[in-house]
């Protein structure tokens, strides 16, 4: 899956990166979730219908990376600024290119189990956080990691719809 | 919501309003838009370009001290001192430019003494230099305390090492080149050997170490062989870590002390910072590159939805240029407006786009293409700007919300990214309202017209239905229409896209252009002109020294140009310059300079060579530095691992040193080896030293040419071999192009070959097909299953042949004749004596001697008396047939009656009494004749045969007496199934015959009326009657046809013109504009389908229960067969649509207009259209699911059904006069039957085709 080299550089991108480059079997995550979310369309039985192009999509990327880039790049005055502001941006993303419950359900939900995560590997020393900052976690890897699972999952629909579109070509000829 | 609604209105109006306007004066308002988009570009003039070039700060030398490093900032002046300009600098150079020249020279000097002595000096200098002490009062300091100390080189610079100063002052001066020793140098034989050993050999870039160590560019050094002016200069490089004012002033006055410079005119009065800019490595440069890809593909994939548009590329780069000059626009506004921007533009500019986004643009397109095509292309795009003017005004106030949203985040950068987003995001909607939509009606124009041009059918005679209000010259286009037979419409549209096979486009296009070749021809030569212009002995030290030759900009300028007077002390006259400095050496032979011109033995050289080499010095002087590499000083640090990027180094004043060396000197530093070495000494009565270059070159010179000349031999020879390799490539690969067959000179129009819409004309090929000639008149009916193969002519013979071999298996010429015979006997023995005849018939083309009698007809052209007023009719056979009823009906019938009854009367005594029941069939009977008299021998008979056949040559009338038709009627429809025939005819009687042994197996004539059309599936036998009956047979054994199993009397009101049968449903259609649907096995009537407003002409439907019908008005209608609806509606065709196919994906239907048209099945939109020849309009058949051949003048051309791709097309034997392919039937095998006329061609597909399957 294309996408899951994509998404480690990006979260190193992020201010005082917690990932040392070398890890490598996290990149599988992101190819996870772009799975489950068409799993989870069909699961629900209501096809994510809206603004399924490739152009949306990139779109989508384009506007993930442009937060990754900004929190990085862009000087706050405190980190409760930082993520109001981080927060926002990943619900407009939402609201952008999304915008169905179970996008949002699952976006929540990866955002908390990998902050769960993330929180158990620095518990164990695997990494440090610069300065953690809101009950001892970097208040912006949540929403990161939020707007990266809606990225995520709209690669990973549009993926799947064009296979379904495949298949379903195929099996017509037959 | 009214308020919303009213709302709506407005802006629905407002749009509507501009888009008139818009596309009523598309070119003022490109214009008008082009200018506002300079206008507000004109800011971004004087914006610095972005880059990393590094910028300067000037102070004067005099109360120089560093900036401080605190970063109090002074308030008091922000305009003088650029922001990096705090703290001390990396370090301070101090350049020492020493220029040289041995004067007076001599003319037994060699070109190598230019350079030699003033090289050796430098070893003098930099001694000097490192032992300078500075005495005073706070005691004594030597240059190694105020020196910049570096350390290590870097260790990938090992080879550097001996020549780049390690732990110890970074001074840097060319005796470097000799580990500053000597004897080093006075033992090198090859000075500029030595120099260049570390010049790369490619295209250079970044500072060399020559450049570095001679600290001015390599061309002003004038170390080189063929310099003219015989001056060096190199400068001593010294870096120090602090600012010694001191230090400094006494070093510069010992050296000036030490070597005036008379006349230098140096103010040395400021001091140049130099700040350099963050250098981009690899790891920032990733997330950039992804996101400009990311760009990319965003605007990739959102430009490829652009379709059914004229010029697909042509709206993309709108779309971009709409955007880009946006973003442009935007800056520019900002700029103007005083808000300087601080972001780093290439970062934010992706995001910019993004957020701007092409949609709008695309919402546009897609709103304006899909309105109705046959209104004026004005109301169009105001149609399509109004309905999408909601949705553009309501995603632009939301994106202004959000970026106002984002405005209040009182971030800074934000906020600066918003003001832009905003400011881009007004300016976008302004070009988009102006220039996109203007350049999108310019484009729905040219596509109109291009559209109309192609669709309309050759007669002209449907005229289409335009508005009144088109304009009066589009009339002119629409008559020249082009008349080439194949050209294929194909809209580009976005089903075409996703099925493309790219690596056939690919290799096309290259085949096509050639472009391989032409790249590697280019490269090739680009490749050579690069080695020469490189090589060291190659063009650009040619160059070089042409320009030093005669460009004013040159080095001659810069040594000899005058000082300026100004400059000049006043003291300075002339001779000035004849006073050496006292130090230097005792000069025997001093002269002045105005003395040595009249010397003898020189007289050439005053002419040719440059007036002697007068050491000025001027103010370009003063900052050579400036030439040099802006990398150089970043260079020089990087290799002791010290970053210039985001520092700055401060550049002290010059000092400049004059060396004047007398010839002696010069003479005595030469090396052994230079007298006769290879540079003789310029000879003066030769031209100066550039022409004596060339013409005596030594051993070294002349095996570096040659080695170049080789290198470029080999380049030119590998170049070449590597062309003829393509061209084989090419030639193995597509050796389709090649392959054209040598073919007479009888061949058709060459000019009109049938290309697709690439213009790409694919091979044709010439192949002989299995003539299957018999038939005497045209051929009307057709059926196979895929063995057998049945064909019915207008005379009423049956023709039966065997589909593989093309032999003709069984005859069954009198149909009316059995029937009253009814004798076995007789059928045999008529059935002998017709198949011993046949023999000959298969293979006309391989043994034509065979059967003599036959030889004759197979070229005898269908009757064009008879049938020349209704070209169309007899190839429609059954679709067509049965549709127009009303038009065969007194079409067919009189030629027959007059040859009817003229033979009645000629052979009379027969009785045709009991069938009387219409006219038609009444004048229609035949006369039977006796099995003697059916072989083509002249019989009694003959003399009449060519009155009845209104002109028919009386040789080729032979067969005359079996053409009449049968006593029953003709036949109408004609089924085939296992070895069964089912024959209906005009007379509504339904025969049954076998078709191997030509017998009559069963019949049935309960009705009289016509059978229209047959269907015979699975021992059921369907009848469609003229009445509008329907009868239902069933055969329980081969030979016996059970009676009428069920009856519908009165399943249509009028004729039923087409019978369609599969997955257990049968559909009729009639001419009262409905169709039904029965159950086959209870012949139950499901449904009653309504939604032609014309005939049915033709109907499809298959075992997955699709069901197609078409008819008189054009339209094709799609059912669904289960429930009776109607899924889809499409007006396909001017005039009838006269037969309809489906595949999976494809609807495929042919017209009047002799257009083939094919439809997506599932949206019912249309993707391409053929256009057929004359009269082959019907001629088509499906092959497979994506191949589809049809037919044309004396062809038949094979398309690739999902592209659309012309793929082949086949000739069918050599005639020039080729018949039209009326109608083709595929067969299992993949062979094709075509319908010539009175003969059938047996066509097995080509091998080419067999592998797309």
């Amino acid at each position: 899956m294309a996408p899951a080299n994509l998404y480690p550089s990006q979260s190193l991108s992020g201010p005082e990166t917690p990932f040392p480059p070398k890890v490598s079997s996290f990149q599988m995550i992101p190819a996870v979730i772009g799975l489950l979310y068409p799993c989870i369309d069909r699961h629900l039985g209501e096809p994510h219908k809206f603004k399924r192009e490739w152009s949306s999509v990139m779109r989508c990327v384009a506007v993930f990376v442009g937060i990754n880039h900004a929190s990085a790049k862009v000087d706050f005055d405190n980190n409760i600024q930082l993520s109001l502001t981080l927060a926002a941006l990943s619900i407009g993303l939402w609201w952008t290119f999304d915008r169905s419950r179970s996008g949002f359900g699952l976006g929540i939900g990866i955002a908390f189990l990998a902050t769960l995560v993330t929180q158990l590997l620095v518990y164990n020393g695997v990494y440090q956080y610069t300065s953690p900052d809101f009950l001892y976690v970097r208040s912006w890897l949540p929403c990161i990691f939020f707007a990266g699972g809606i990225t995520m999952g709209n690669i990973g629909r549009q993926l799947a719809m064009y296979e379904c579109k495949v298949i379903a070509e195929k099996s017509h000829q037959e | 919501m009214t308020l919303t609604e009213r709302l709506r209105e407005k802006i629905s109006q407002a749009f509507y309003n501009h888009g008139l306007f818009c596309a009523s004066y598309p070119i003022p308002i490109i214009l008008f838009t082009g200018l506002c988009i300079l206008a507000c570009c004109y800011p971004l003039l004087k914006l610095p370009l972005p880059g990393t070039g590094p910028v300067e700060f000037t102070t004067p030398v005099k109360d120089y001290s560093p900036p401080p490093v605190a970063s109090d900032h002074k308030p008091e002046e922000p305009n003088e001192q650029p922001e990096w300009y705090v703290g001390a600098p990396v370090a301070y150079i101090q350049q020492i430019f020493v220029k040289s020249s041995v004067s007076p020279w001599h003319k037994n000097l060699l070109a190598v003494d230019v350079f030699r002595s003033p090289l050796s000096r430098a070893f003098q200098l930099v001694e000097e230099i490192r032992n300078h002490v500075l005495r005073d009062s706070s005691g004594t300091r030597s240059l190694e305390e105020v020196c910049l100390q570096v350390t290590d080189l870097l260790p990938g610079l090992r080879k550097l090492r001996n020549l780049l100063p390690e732990h110890g002052c970074l001074l840097l001066s060319p005796g470097n080149f000799w580990q500053n020793d000597r004897e080093h140098f006075h033992a090198d034989p090859d000075i500029i050997g030595t120099i260049h050993q570390h010049e790369p050999k490619t295209l250079q870039t970044s500072a060399t170490l020559k450049d570095l160590l001679f600290g001015v560019p390599g061309k002003y050094s004038g170390v080189s062989l063929y310099t003219r002016k015989r001056l060096v200069s190199y400068t001593i490089t010294l870096v120090f870590q602090h600012y010694d004012a001191k230090f400094l002033g006494s070093l510069r006055a010992r050296l000036m002390l030490l070597h005036p410079s008379p006349n230098c005119s140096l103010r040395a009065e400021s001091l140049v910072h130099v700040h350099f800019k963050e250098e981009i490595g690899i790891a920032e440069l990733i997330p950039l590159v992804t996101t400009y890809i990311i760009l990319f593909a965003y605007i990739y994939f959102s430009t490829r939805k652009i379709d059914m548009v004229k010029s697909k590329w042509g709206l993309a780069l709108a779309a971009v240029v709409t955007v880009l000059s946006s973003l442009l626009m935007s800056v520019g506004l900002c700029t103007l407006f005083g808000l300087t921007p601080t972001l780093n533009g290439g970062e934010i500019f992706p995001y910019l786009v993004v957020v701007i986004g092409l949609e709008n643009v695309l919402v546009l397109t897609k709103s304006v293409v899909s309105t109705p095509v046959d209104l004026e292309v004005k109301l169009r795009i105001a149609q399509g700007l109004s309905n999408e003017s909601w949705s553009i005004m309501k995603n632009m106030a939301t994106e202004l919300g959000i970026i106002l949203i984002g405005y209040f985040t009182l971030v800074p950068a934000i906020q600066e990214f918003c003001l832009f987003a905003v400011v881009g995001l007004v300016s976008d909607f302004f070009l988009q309202m102006l220039f996109f939509t203007t350049v999108l009606s310019i484009d729905i124009r040219r596509m109109e017209l291009a559209d109309l041009n192609k669709r309309l059918p050759p007669e002209a005679c449907l005229p289409p239905a335009k508005p009144a209000g088109q304009p009066a010259r589009f009339e002119r286009q629409l008559a020249v229409r082009p008349s080439t037979p194949h050209t294929i419409t194909l809209q580009p549209s976005s089903f075409r896209n996703l099925r493309l096979p790219k690596r056939l486009r690919v290799v096309y296009f290259l085949a096509r252009t050639r472009l391989a070749q032409r790249l590697i021809m280019a490269g090739t030569v680009v490749w050579i002109g690069i080695l020469v212009y490189t090589d060291p002995a190659g063009l650009r030290t040619y160059l070089t020294a042409q320009v030093t030759e005669q460009s004013p900009l040159g080095e001659g300028a810069l040594a000899s140009m005058p000082v300026p007077s100004g400059v000049l002390p006043a003291s300075h006259p002339d001779p000035a310059f004849s006073i050496f400095p006292p130090g230097a050496s005792k000069l025997p032979e001093n002269q002045t300079l105005p003395g040595e011109l009249p010397k003898p033995g020189a007289p050439a050289e005053g002419v040719h060579d440059s007036p002697a080499p007068e050491v000025t010095w001027g103010t370009e002087d003063e900052e050579l530095w400036r030439k040099l590499s802006f990398r150089h000083w970043p260079t020089l640090f990087s290799y002791y691992n010290i970053t210039l990027a985001k520092r700055y180094v401060s550049l002290l004043p010059v000092i400049p040193v004059t060396l004047r060396l007398n010839p002696r000197e010069a003479l005595e530093g030469r090396h052994p080896q230079d007298g006769r070495s290879a540079w003789p000494p310029p000879r003066p009565g030769q031209g100066g030293l550039w022409e004596a270059g060339p013409k005596g070159p030594g051993t070294a010179q002349a095996h570096r040419d040659i080695t170049l000349y080789k290198v470029a031999a080999l380049g030119l020879a590998s170049g070449i071999v590597l062309v003829l390799l393509l061209l084989c490539l090419y030639r193995v690969l597509c050796p389709r192009n090649y392959g054209q067959p040598g073919s007479g000179p009888g061949r058709r129009r060459r000019g009109e070959l049938p290309c697709d819409d690439y213009g790409y004309a694919p091979p044709e090929t010439e192949i002989v097909p299995l003539v299957l000639r018999g038939h005497l008149m045209d051929i009307e009916c057709l059926a196979s299953d895929g063995m057998l193969l049945v064909s019915c002519c207008l005379a009423g013979h049956v023709c039966v042949w065997d589909a593989q071999t093309g032999d003709c298996l069984t005859r069954i010429p009198h149909p009316g004749r059995q029937h009253q015979d009814s004798g076995v006997g007789s059928v045999l023995e008529a059935q002998e004596s017709w198949e011993r005849l046949s023999d000959g018939g298969k293979g006309g083309p391989e043994e034509p001697g065979d059967s003599p009698p036959l030889r004759h007809r197979p070229r005898a052209p269908p009757p064009p008396s008879l049938f020349g007023d209704q070209p169309d009719l007899t190839c429609l056979i059954d679709t067509n047939f049965s549709a127009q009823p009303q038009l065969l009906e007194p079409a067919q019938p009189e030629p027959r009656y007059r040859a009817g009854c003229r033979r009645a009367q000629a052979s009379p005594g027969y009785d045709f009494s009991h069938l009387v029941q219409r006219l038609y069939q009444e004048e229609g009977m035949a006369p039977v004749h006796t099995p003697a008299l059916r072989p083509p021998s002249p019989g009694p008979t003959l003399p009449q045969a060519p009155e009845d056949e209104g002109g028919f040559p009386p040789e080729k009338g032979s067969p005359s007496l079996a053409w009449a038709p049968s006593a029953d009627g003709s036949i109408w429809s004609l089924e085939l199934q296992g070895s069964l025939i089912v024959v209906g005819r005009s007379s509504g009687r339904l025969e049954v015959w076998d078709a191997i042994e030509g017998t009559l197996r069963c019949s049935s004539e309960e009705v009289s009326s016509g059978i229209t059309a047959l269907v015979f599936l699975d021992k059921r036998i369907v009848a469609a009657r003229l009445n509008g009956s329907l009868d239902f047979f069933s055969l329980e054994t081969h030979t016996a046809l059970s009676p009428l199993q069920f009856r519908v009397p009165c399943a249509h009101q009028k004729p039923i013109t087409a019978l369609k049968a599969a997955a257990g449903r049968l559909v009729t259609g009639s001419q009262d504009h409905t169709l039904r649907v029965y159950r086959l096995e209870d012949s139950c009537c499901l449904f009653t389908l309504q939604g032609h407003s014309g005939a049915i002409t033709t109907v499809y439907i298959d075992q997955t229960m699709v069901l197609a019908s078409g008819g008189q008005d054009g339209a094709i209608c799609l059912w669904d067969v289960l429930t009776g609806s109607r899924v889809s509606h499409m007006f396909a065709h001017r005039g009838d649509v006269t037969s309809l196919t489906c595949t999976t994906s494809c609807v495929i239907s042919s017209g009047l207009d002799d257009l083939i048209s094919i439809w997506d099945r599932s949206t019912g939109i249309r993707l391409y259209s053929i256009q057929q020849d004359l009269g082959c309009g019907a001629s088509l058949g499906v092959i497979s699911d994506n191949l589809l051949v049809t037919g044309g003048q004396g062809c038949v051309s094979f398309w690739d059904l999902n592209y659309g791709d012309l793929l082949q097309t086949v000739y069918l034997g050599k005639n020039s006069e080729a018949q039209p392919a009326r109608q083709i039937l595929v067969l299992d095998n993949a062979a094709i039957v075509c319908n010539f006329g009175s003969e059938l061609s047996l066509v097995y597909v080509p091998s080419v085709l067999e592998k797309l399957d």
